[in-house]
């Protein structure tokens, strides 16, 4: 029974030891050009490293490491002031995924089930949809309030 | 039969587990040659469809009709090097494209693709959850965009995170009801409406027909779930630089890219396959995965006209648009479907 789930084992095993491979082959994406200062370096291995890389000239700026922040210079802290309505959203959607997860088992027997769970669900159904009937009359739904 | 009796057919020098070992490897080879090609093709096909409709030519110089264009720009973006800034959280922000892009690979793989020539079923994947299973694969795809934002350490691609967040779950309520809907309907005709191959099969009137409504709250949320122009809140480029992406560059930001346009082709063929009667069709043990090649085509251009004509819209109204539209509309259509379901027959 499990044999039908073989080949999307196969497609994770796959896909994960090729992005390693691709990650660990290409010096684009495993190695930058930021480097601290070294000074002329005559060993054979920095040598040989600078021939068979066709890289651009090494950067020892520090600000080419910096956040993007349209260039300004970044400031502050992140993630100090998040707006507190994604957090009503989220809880929104807890309490109707919970529901939904509920509605599944019903589903698949909905035709031999008949009429009364139909309508038994309907009202379970009632009850997430008056929490977000009352979301909207405080105006979470606005935005900002 | 299956394509992959038929590759076990083809390697049965190999002994019974070797050809079966074989086999499995080579299917799953192919699935994946066959997802590159489409993740290429979509995204050529939006970039000439821009053009088009913007009244310019597109790509036209590498290759014939600018079809070699693509490749180009996947060795440019191999080769450019990609920045790794110094405030990240280092594990996370490596791993982050690569979540998007499982996601959508697993995606794709669960997909019944119906029939095709002498080979016969191309699907690879067979499962009798299937319908929860590509569900979740969808939802592996938003959490890569969030460690991406969240890992990169930069207040605009912060911003970016949190606001895909609130999309992708002001949208997945009226999506899951309306494929409860569909579970319903199915519930007449099939024991296990749950695998994505009966679903398809008891199709012989696409489900489209008698759930319009679902077809329409279902593609919205595909839509949204895609993240592209109307609902692009998590990357506004012209508001946070690039959303959560901002800080990525090179291969890993190509990745993201892929994983978006991927996620609008993926995306129309659960559409089609749920609604539109996936790879039934006249002569469907021939010509099925054909069809469904199609059907997916159509709804694929029709998001990117979607996407090329809408600006996007503000959060709230977003937010607004998931809960007090959709979400009734798919209670809505659940009881309709319901009554049709116990009244009709159907």
């Amino acid at each position: 029974m499990l044999d039908g789930y073989i080949p999307l084992l196969i497609v994770l095993v796959l896909l994960i030891a090729g992005m390693i491979g691709l990650f660990s082959v290409l010096p684009s994406l495993s190695e930058g050009r930021y480097k601290k200062s070294k000074g002329v370096s005559l060993k054979v291995d920095d040598i040989v490293s600078s021939m068979v890389r066709e890289k651009g000239p090494e950067v020892k700026d520090g600000a080419y490491l910096e956040t993007y922040e349209s260039g300004e210079v970044a400031r502050g802290e992140i993630g100090k002031f998040v707006t507190v309505q994604y957090f009503v959203i989220i809880l929104l959607f807890v309490v109707f995924d919970i529901d939904i997860v509920l509605l599944f088992p019903w589903a698949m027997d909905f035709k031999a089930l008949g009429i009364l769970p139909f309508i038994e669900t309907l009202v379970f159904l009632a009850m997430p949809l008056f929490i977000v009937l009352y979301a909207f009359k405080e105006g979470y739904m606005r935005w900002m309030k | 039969m299956n394509i992959l009796l038929r590759l076990a057919l083809f390697f049965a020098g190999a002994g019974h587990y070797g050809s079966y070992f074989l086999a499995y490897i080579f299917e799953t080879i192919f699935f994946m040659i066959f997802v590159a090609v489409v993740l290429i093709f979509t995204i050529y096909l939006f970039r000439k469809y821009m053009a088009r409709l913007q009244l310019r030519y597109g790509p036209n110089r590498v290759g014939k009709f600018g079809s070699l264009q693509l490749i180009a720009d996947a060795l440019k973006l191999m080769g450019k090097e990609s920045i790794l800034p110094s405030g990240r959280d280092d594990f996370a922000f490596r791993v982050a494209p690569l979540i998007v892009f499982i996601g959508l690979f697993v995606g794709f793989a669960i997909i019944p693709y119906g029939s095709f020539y002498w080979i016969g079923s191309l699907t690879i994947t067979h499962s009798n959850v299937s319908l929860l299973l590509i569900f979740g694969a969808l939802a592996i795809m938003p959490i890569g965009e969030i460690v991406a934002g969240a890992s990169s350490k930069n207040k605009y691609a912060v911003l970016g995170a949190l606001r895909g967040v609130a999309k992708d779950i002001s949208f997945e309520i009226p999506m899951m009801l309306s494929v409860i809907a569909l579970v319903m309907m199915a519930s007449a005709r099939t024991a296990n409406g749950l695998n994505l191959e009966d679903l398809t099969s008891v199709q012989f009137i696409p489900y489209g027909i008698p759930e319009v409504i679902g077809l329409f709250v279902f593609f919205i949320a595909m839509i949204a779930r895609a993240a592209y122009s109307p609902f692009d809140l998590g990357e506004s480029d012209s508001e946070l630089v690039s959303g959560y992406s901002t800080e990525y560059s090179g291969m890993r930001f190509g990745m993201f890219y892929m994983g978006l346009f991927g996620s609008i082709f993926l995306g129309s063929m659960l559409v089609s396959v749920l609604y539109l009667g996936g790879y039934n069709g006249p002569f469907s043990s021939y010509a099925g995965f054909i069809y469904l090649l199609i059907k997916t085509l159509i709804l694929v251009l029709v998001a990117f006209l979607v996407w090329l004509s809408i600006p996007r819209i503000r959060i709230d109204r977003f937010v607004n648009m998931g809960w007090k539209y959709l979400l009734p509309i798919a209670v809505i259509n659940l009881i309709i479907s319901g009554v049709l379901t116990l009244g009709l027959g159907i």
